[in-house]
Parts: C-alpha cells; structure tokens; sequence
C-alpha cells in the first residue's frame, strides 16, 4: 500500500508540484500554438490582400 | 540566407510537429505512471521524494537550453546570420518556465524535506539569477525596437551569463548548502536506485522532446512574423 502516496502527509506537496508543473507546461504548449495559428491566418489574409491588390 | 532556410524548415517542422506531440505525450504518460505509482518511496524522505521525478529534469533543461541558447549567442557574433537570435529568442521562453518549475518544485520539495520553502543557499541563489536572466533576455527582445541593437545586447547578455551555469553546477561542491549534492551526474557510480532512475530518465526524455516541440513552434511563430512583417514593409 506504499504507492497511496495521495493520503499520505506528503500527498498535498506532490499533488502541488506535480499539478502546477502541467498546468503551466500545458498552458504555454497551447498558448504558443493558439498564437501560431493566429499568425498564420493573418500572414494569410495579407498575402490575399496584397495578391487581390 | 534566412528566406531560404526559414521555408524549408518551416515546412518540415510542422510536417514532423504532430509525431513530436505524439511522443511527448506518451513519454510523459510512462513517466508519470513510473513517477507515482511504479516506483518505490526513499527509505528517508518517504514519498515526498517523488517530487524530484519533476523537479531534477526541469533543473536540468533550464541549465541544457541557457547553453544552448549561449551557443547560439555565440554564432550570432561569429555568423551575424538572423536564424541564430531566432534560435535564442524561441529557447528563452522555454528556458525561463523550466527554470521556474524547478525553482517552485523545489521550493514545494523544501517544505517537507528542509521544514522550509526557501533558503538564500548558493544553488537556490544562483538558480533564481538563472531565471532573472532569462527575463533580462525575454525583455530585451520585447523593448528594444531596434532588432539589430536588440539581437546584439541580447547576444551579449546570453554570453555573459553563461557564467552562471558552471556555478549553479559546482555551486553545492563549492558552498556549504542546503541543497543535496549531485547524486545522479556521477555516470560512473550513480548513488541512485534503478528503481527510481528509470522514471526519473523517462521524465527527463519526456521533457527533452516537449523542449523540442515546443521550440519548433516558437521557431516557427517567429519565422511567421518576420515574413508579416516583411510583407507590411513592402
């Protein structure tokens, strides 16, 4: 039963530690991916811009 | 010479991007099995030791990318090629979040371990200068409008605070802290159980490949906006 770490003393630290590193890891994954796209659909509507022009 | 180069690596990386993702999330899946069920509890620190399985590969990625990213300080003066401070601007924001990961995983491990979330010892120290750099660069790119100007400081700035590296490295050999000294580097006799090396390797390969993901993404975002900007220029 060793591997209950969750209801032992140190479950709150580990459940911290490990639940901030993936939220930030996972917010940054996304947030550069949401701003990739954005840029692409703008370098996109330029380009037509400019070829309609 | 960048036009060139951007595009066929533009292409390739959000060709091989998906397979990145791919590998990442089931290295990470592995990990996290090994890391808190699959592995047994330290004989003294009990579970809380299963933080280090987050906190080690963090430390060591915030110390691999500032290299790298004074690396490619480096090659900026030598080349003056622009592919280089992309590089050191798309490593500096994954550098600075692994560095604060393991500043607050470390700061979460204290607590348990040293009955304390922080202590001015030389490896906590010189680690928290680690992620001020990282900011000083990050800043630098963002208020300088100048972009030469800005590569140039920020070249030096990443070269000149590489010296930080070989003292957060030795800094537990030289002071006397807190902090553990090095227990897995030592290739020769590492004074870790199989055990607990093996998903303490699976996290770090894990962390390896978001590293890389990641950094094709950031390369390519900044790929997009010199060709935006290019574009309105004209």
């Amino acid at each position: 039963m060793s591997n209950l770490f969750f209801i032992n003393e140190y479950g709150i630290y580990i459940l911290c530690a490990y639940s901030f590193s993936f939220f930030i890891l996972i917010s940054l994954f996304l947030i550069n991916i949401n701003k990739l796209n954005q840029l692409k659909k703008k370098y996109l509507q330029i380009s037509s811009d400019e070829r309609d022009s | 010479m960048l036009p060139k180069l951007s595009s066929s690596f533009f292409e390739k990386s959000e060709k091989y991007n998906p397979i990145l993702i791919s590998i990442t999330l089931v290295l990470f899946c592995i990990g996290l099995y090994f890391s808190l069920i699959g592995s047994p509890p330290d004989m003294v620190q009990g579970d809380s030791m299963r933080i280090m399985y987050i906190h080690v590969p963090s430390a060591w990625l915030s110390l691999m990318i500032y290299t790298l990213l004074a690396f490619s300080c480096i090659l900026w003066f030598i080349f003056r090629n622009p592919i280089f401070s992309l590089t050191g601007r798309s490593l500096a924001q994954i550098g600075a979040t692994f560095t604060l990961l393991a500043l607050v995983t470390g700061s979460i491990w204290g607590k348990p371990t040293w009955g304390t979330w922080w202590a001015w010892d030389a490896r906590l120290t010189s680690m928290l200068i680690l992620f001020f750099l990282y900011l000083a660069y990050i800043l630098l790119w963002q208020s300088v409008s100048n972009k030469e100007t800005a590569a140039k400081i920020a070249a030096a700035l990443g070269i000149i605070g590489f010296i930080n590296i070989p003292i957060i490295k030795f800094s537990v050999d030289w002071w006397n802290t807190l902090h553990q000294p090095a227990t897995i580097s030592k290739l020769s006799s590492p004074s870790i159980d199989i055990s607990m090396l093996i998903p303490l390797v699976i996290m770090t390969i894990a962390s390896i490949f978001f590293l890389l993901t990641l950094f094709l993404i950031r390369m390519r975002i900044h790929i997009i906006e010199q060709r935006i900007n290019r574009t309105l220029g004209n």
